[in-house]
């Protein structure tokens, strides 16, 4: 049986927008994922302020103004942010382009380089200034209608190992180094209501008001992280995700790529759920 | 000697978290055979050991460095071993001592200074078992 040119043109065409919709799909999701550390509503230089504001209470130091040194709190702030933009840059790119819509695709935030040990005092080493540059490359190509649908695969391609070492990074810092500054939140304020109650000076209905009192603020803590987690565990989905389109890139149309597509989409779509229920509790 | 990376100052400053827990455990529990000059010196290392771990974790994230494995296992040796026995210690002279080598080894690990880093951790070593 002869298929006709034109029908077997709209097929082939027909499959194309279905494997690229499974992209879509995908990279929207990945791009809400990402855009939850903008509800994280804690930093390194929060921390810093935190502290500063802990120290004057316990030793009851009032001044005009309250003075905090955070600027490496501020520089580290400012690599978690780069790796940021990039990383949501990359998504909203690839959004765009399964989509077919970068005609509104904005590059501000990506024009500035970073390059191996030279970004302030901040020393990025060469894989991850690599990657950063890497993506902002890709971002500026595609802006410029080099990358379209039919390029898709090769702007996969591109993008996997330095997403990989970012998504990577950004990860660690959060889940490394941002939840295990809370454990020294937390550590403060056992050495500070414990002393509190071993002082002395305070009622039993004060002592046990501060018992309360140091249980909330610990189940507080305790909360933060784990908000911070879920979003570190959505890095990981998402890079899972990326990985999955990158082994499958010379097989966009495949259905079983679609299926596990959807399946890390549906994964990121729950922890987006799972991070506004802790945000709201 | 090598440069540490994000991922082993990460470690250290998990080590100084677990030292400053250990030294306020030791506080805590002789709280009523200190002195107040004692008590409140102690307290105080305590916090600046606090101090140092949190800028450590933010050197984790703005620096990246190599390799220093044989330091890491004896930071971690020694942290383990201080967790452990810290309660048996006789002298308060020894946890001023103790607190302040690891206040100075965080000084160096914040001086990005390797060869100081090491030689700072077995310092802390050797006042441990001295």
């Amino acid at each position: 049986m002869k298929i006709p040119l034109t029908a077997l043109t709209l097929i082939v065409w027909l499959t194309a927008c279905v494997s690229l919709k499974q992209v879509g799909q995908y990279s929207a999701q990945a791009t809400d994922g990402i855009a939850q550390f903008e509800e994280l509503e804690y930093s390194f230089e929060r921390h810093c302020l935190d502290r500063c504001l802990f120290n004057a209470m316990t030793t009851f130091e009032i001044k005009r103004e309250l003075a905090c040194s955070c600027d490496d709190y501020q520089e580290a702030d400012s690599v978690t942010s780069l790796i940021y933009h990039a990383i949501a840059g990359y998504f909203s790119g690839l959004n765009d382009l399964s989509l077919n819509e970068l005609t509104a695709y904005d590059l501000g935030p990506f024009r500035s380089t970073l390059t191996a040990g030279n970004f302030g005092d901040i020393n990025i080493n060469a894989p991850q200034a690599e990657a950063y540059t890497s993506l902002t490359q890709l971002l500026l190509r595609a802006a410029t209608g080099a990358f379209r649908n039919k390029k898709i695969k090769d702007y996969i391609e591109t993008a996997n190992a330095p997403l990989q070492v970012l998504l990577e990074k950004f990860r660690f810092i959060l889940q490394q180094n941002l939840v295990n500054a809370l454990d020294f939140r937390k550590e403060r304020y056992f050495a500070y209501y414990r002393e509190m109650n071993l002082g002395g000076n305070n009622t039993t209905y004060e002592r046990g008001k501060a018992t309360i009192d140091y249980y909330t603020e610990l189940a507080s803590i305790s909360r933060k992280q784990k908000q911070i987690d879920a979003f570190a565990t959505t890095l990981q989905t998402i890079g899972e995700g990326h990985q999955e389109l990158y082994d499958n890139r010379n097989k966009l149309k495949a259905k079983e790529l679609a299926t596990g597509l959807r399946g890390y989409a549906n994964s990121i779509r729950d922890l987006v759920s799972q991070f506004n229920q802790l945000k709201n509790n | 000697m090598a440069k540490l990376t994000s991922q082993q100052a990460n470690e250290l400053a998990n080590y100084f978290l677990g030292l400053a827990q250990a030294i306020g455990d030791y506080r805590f529990d002789n709280w009523s055979t200190l002195t107040k000059a004692e008590n409140q010196k102690l307290g105080s290392l305590q916090w600046s050991i606090l101090n140092y771990g949190e800028d450590i974790l933010v050197l984790s994230t703005t620096l990246v460095m190599d390799e220093v494995e044989t330091s890491l296992a004896e930071m971690q040796a020694v942290t383990q071993d201080i967790k452990k026995t810290i309660h048996k210690l006789k002298s308060i002279q020894k946890a001023f001592d103790l607190a302040s080598s690891i206040i100075t080894l965080g000084g160096a690990i914040l001086s990005k200074n390797p060869d100081a880093i090491g030689s700072e951790i077995k310092s802390l070593a050797k006042t441990w078992k001295e």
